[in-house]
């Protein structure tokens, strides 16, 4: 009843984050009018480990670790990103992360005065997955909610908290099989749009939207990997400044059952005398 | 009154008498019994008048007061039959002495036979008449046994038409038929005149039959000599053969010699055989003799059963040598023997007479069979004089053994077209010896067709054996190819090992195995070959089951090392295999071990089957088990036998 309930809201809440896309695009297209709104092209080259591991029949260690580089995809370091949590799966189509990130960001401009070259940032995240069964893939739908204490460059800045509200919506297509068995290649593909808040934030509230393609190898059942390319638009920090990020991805994908749960009782067959 | 007319002289000597016969005992108590209810010795009821007197006890006279002796005048007269027709008399009387219990003097047995006789049925009426009979035996006793001279007459109608229709006048001589004897029966036109000596027929005896025939005989101390007959037309001769025992026997002065000296039969014989002509020429005669026979016994049951034969032809004794009863006995013995393996053949016969094939043969035993139960038929009376001892009375070196030469050597039998001889070869010269020789023969006839009979019998269950042993063959092989070959197999990781019997023991190479089978003509050839073909079918069909069965178990395992796991990503579906290693090397190792077993026996298929199924269930075992260490084993083992040795241990876990 209750997860009935958690998803008519959860599909309530993918409307309106629909519609705050659209109004979006639609927000960007009428300053596109505006002589003095920049758009810059970057690119960049994420490299990421995803981990999960499974700690019982329903618990999950969960780990994101990432290496970033920006500026003609990889001049200069952008960030290592840290996530950890612990997931609850609730069953087959629904789970709960929730854990702390600790990324850790290298200033843009290194030679600037009065800055901290690295900063770190300290969040909290909860995740809400849903998963929806198609007969040959999945769609998947994944609420993460950020709350960020995140300071500026320059020295002695304070952390300032921020909300974050990520909505993703992505899905496997098994290419050479029905489903995502071991030695499938798969196309991979999601957008995810982000939406932020708090007292620092005056007028961007919409702070990403990530498109990305890819495609994946499921190796066996502990390990997939996945390439492709992302694009990004994302606003640059200022009013009328935009920035297309253009960033290739690789990510490793690795699991584990690490749960040493009993073994369901399997009765043996009627074993033949010969 | 009579006294006083005596005169005193005379009264003195009946005085004297008086008391002379007074001082004897027996006289004392001297009185007559009566009895209208006695049995008379032939079982008559009648009235009785017997003189007794005291003392001495006669308990061998019946209803009669004890302690009493027949002493005196004996009267009986039996009663007419209550149940009898009124004009049914018989009538029938006993006049005689006894003297100290035993018959002496002369005695009348009379038997008077009243009879309605119907002469004549016209439509007028019955014309009858009413038949009398008297039958008169008469002679005389001495002390107990017949002495004396003896007659018998039959008389019709002794009164009014006196017929005398037989006569008969002999004498005893101390229980001893001694002296002339007459016999003359004039409504079987039968004379006979001859006399004894001591029972046995001696010198001339004539016989008159039908006023036309008549025969002569010289008898000598009872044996037979000679018998001449002489009809209006033809004269016969007929001297009979003698054993020179015998002969020397008649010369002796001895009166006995080495005769038995006492009537052995009517008829006489010195070793003659039934059948032979010696016998069969006083076979006329001896309807007179019987008669004789029977009429000097005429109301003397007693006498006869105690005399046996009181007269008649003497014989000379044949000692038996120590060889010969050795041969009597085993003649006996084998005798049962023929006996029962008649038996035994005839049972097994009927057996083998249910075959059509075989219908010539039951036919040929079927007569053989019967010629021998005549055989044995016939010389039962040799068995019976074997087992009495009377084997001693018979020449068993001349007529005899040449009869039983003629009537044993060989049997013939006789089919619609033509007949068989079947001969008995024996050495045997003398009676016994061949005897006992042919017997044997015809035992080894019977056995050689008995053991004939027991090959056809098996031969025929053999061949019903192999008619089902071929059914049994196709109808398993036409199974397996419906059931194996064809449904279940293809499909299994096992079928391998059935890849190639299609080509080594089905299809073509089946039907020439069969077809070899079906035509080899030696039947034990036939029926190994059989027992190949059927067994190899039924190890394939045992090897099909297994693979079936091992196919089962495998998908089980496959099961049982697969876990469903949803990834952690995707949420998809996995199968995970548990123990991936372990698992691979028993796939590897099982493929392996199936490869290898193609183009080699059944047996051994078989005996991999075993194996394989012993490791699985005990791979089945050890799921859930620490395995590094085996699977290490595993891993640097040379060869496959030495990955079977170290999968072949797991069973030991």
């Amino acid at each position: 009843m209750g997860i009935a309930v958690f998803m008519v809201v959860a599909r309530r809440k993918i409307i309106v984050f629909a519609i705050c896309f659209v109004a979006m695009f639609t927000n960007v297209a009428s300053q596109n009018v505006s002589p003095e709104k920049s758009i810059e092209n970057t690119s960049g080259l994420w490299l990421g480990t995803y981990t999960k591991y499974k700690i019982s029949d329903n618990w999950f260690y969960y780990g994101e670790y990432h290496y970033r580089r920006r500026n003609q995809f990889v001049k200069d370091m952008a960030q290592i990103y840290l996530r950890f949590g612990a997931t609850y799966r609730h069953s087959d189509e629904f789970e709960i992360t929730g854990g702390i990130v600790t990324p850790i960001y290298w200033a843009p401009n290194q030679d600037a005065p009065n800055i901290d070259k690295v900063v770190m940032q300290y969040r909290f995240w909860e995740q809400f997955l849903f998963v929806q069964h198609l007969e040959r893939s999945k769609i998947y739908h994944q609420l993460r909610f950020e709350q960020r204490w995140a300071r500026k460059y320059s020295v002695g800045s304070p952390f300032e908290l921020t909300h974050r509200f990520r909505y993703k919506f992505s899905t496997y297509i098994p290419l050479n099989n029905h489903h995502l068995t071991p030695g499938t290649y798969f196309a991979s593909m999601y957008d995810e749009i982000f939406i932020q808040a708090g007292p620092s934030i005056k007028f961007n509230y919409f702070e990403d939207n990530r498109l990305f393609l890819g495609l994946g190898y499921v190796v066996n059942e502990n390990i997939q990997l996945q390439a492709g390319y992302m694009w990004t638009f994302r606003h640059a920090g200022s009013p009328y400044k935009y920035e297309h990020r253009h960033i290739p991805r690789i990510s490793f994908y690795h699991s584990l059952d690490l749960s040493k749960s009993i073994k369901p009782y399997r009765q043996l067959p009627e074993l033949p005398e010969f | 009154m009579y006294f006083q007319n005596l005169k005193p002289k005379a009264l003195g000597l009946l005085v004297f008498i008086f008391l002379f016969l007074g001082t004897i005992p027996k006289v004392s108590g001297q009185y007559v019994y009566n009895d209208n209810q006695f049995i008379g010795y032939n079982g008559d009821t009648g009235i009785v008048s017997i003189s007794l007197s005291d003392p001495v006890p006669v308990a061998n006279r019946k209803f009669i007061p004890e302690k009493k002796m027949w002493n005196g005048p004996y009267r009986f007269q039996s009663q007419h039959k209550k149940t009898a027709p009124t004009w049914e008399n018989r009538n029938y009387i006993e006049i005689g002495y006894y003297t100290d219990g035993i018959e002496n003097g002369e005695w009348t047995y009379t038997e008077q036979t009243t009879a309605l006789k119907i002469e004549d049925l016209q439509v007028s009426g019955l014309k009858y008449r009413i038949n009398t009979v008297l039958k008169s035996h008469k002679g005389n006793w001495r002390k107990g046994v017949r002495n004396g001279d003896w007659s018998y007459e039959v008389t019709e109608n002794p009164t009014d038409n006196k017929q005398l229709i037989e006569t008969l006048n002999y004498k005893f001589e101390n229980g001893w038929l001694n002296g002339p004897i007459t016999y003359e029966n004039k409504r079987e036109h039968i004379k006979v005149s001859g006399q004894f000596v001591e029972g046995m027929m001696v010198g001339d005896w004539t016989w008159n039959y039908s006023d036309s025939v008549t025969e002569h005989r010289l008898y000598e101390k009872g044996v037979l000599i000679s018998l001449e007959t002489y009809t209006k037309t033809d004269t016969q001769q007929w001297i009979f053969p003698l054993s020179t025992r015998c002969l020397d026997a008649l010369k002796s002065h001895d009166k006995t010699g080495d005769l038995v000296h006492y009537p052995m039969s009517l008829t006489f014989s010195d070793g003659y055989p039934k059948q032979s002509p010696w016998v069969q020429i006083q076979k006329n005669g001896l309807v007179a003799l019987e008669y004789i026979h029977e009429r000097i016994s005429a109301f003397l049951p007693n006498w006869k059963s105690e005399m046996g034969l009181a007269f008649g032809t003497n014989r000379c004794i044949y000692p038996l040598s120590g060889e010969e009863e050795l041969q009597l006995s085993k003649c006996l013995e084998l005798r049962q023997n023929w006996e029962l393996v008649l038996n035994h053949l005839r049972d097994t016969l009927s057996l083998v007479e249910r075959y059509p094939q075989q219908q010539a043969l039951s036919n040929k035993l079927r007569l053989w069979l019967q010629i021998q139960e005549n055989r044995l038929n016939y010389t039962q009376t040799w068995r019976e004089i074997m087992e009495t001892g009377r084997l001693v009375y018979y020449n068993r070196e001349g007529q005899l053994f040449k009869f039983a030469q003629d009537l044993l050597h060989a049997d013939t039998l006789h089919y619609k077209k033509g007949f068989e001889l079947i001969e008995y070869p024996s050495k045997g010269k003398n009676f016994m010896t061949y005897l006992v020789e042919n017997t044997q023969s015809r035992i080894d006839t019977a056995n050689f067709w008995l053991d004939s009979l027991i090959a056809i019998q098996k031969r025929y269950e053999l061949s019903k054996f192999m008619l089902q042993l071929s059914a049994q063959i196709q109808s398993t092989h036409d199974s397996l190819l419906r059931t194996c070959i064809v449904d279940t197999l293809p499909y299994g990781l096992f079928y391998g090992y059935l890849k190639d019997v299609s080509t080594l023991f089905l299809g073509e190479a089946f039907e020439r195995r069969y077809q070899s089978f079906l035509s080899e003509a030696e039947i034990q050839k036939e029926q190994s070959m059989g027992d190949s073909l059927l067994s190899d079918l039924k190890r394939l069909d045992q090897l099909r089951y297994r693979s079936v069965q091992l196919n089962k178990l495998w998908r089980f395992i496959d099961t049982f090392y697969t876990e469903q796991r949803i990834d952690a990503f995707t949420f998809e579906r996995l199968k995970v295999r548990t123990k991936k290693r372990f698992y691979e090397q028993l796939v590897s190792y099982t493929r392996a071990e199936i490869a290898l077993q193609q183009n080699l026996p059944l047996s051994q298929r078989l005996e991999s089957t075993q194996s394989l199924r012993r490791i699985f269930q005990s791979f089945l075992g050890v799921r859930d088990r620490q395995t590094n260490a085996f699977e290490r084993k595993l891993m640097k083992a040379k060869n496959h036998a030495e990955r079977r040795a170290i999968w072949e241990s797991l069973y030991l876990w």
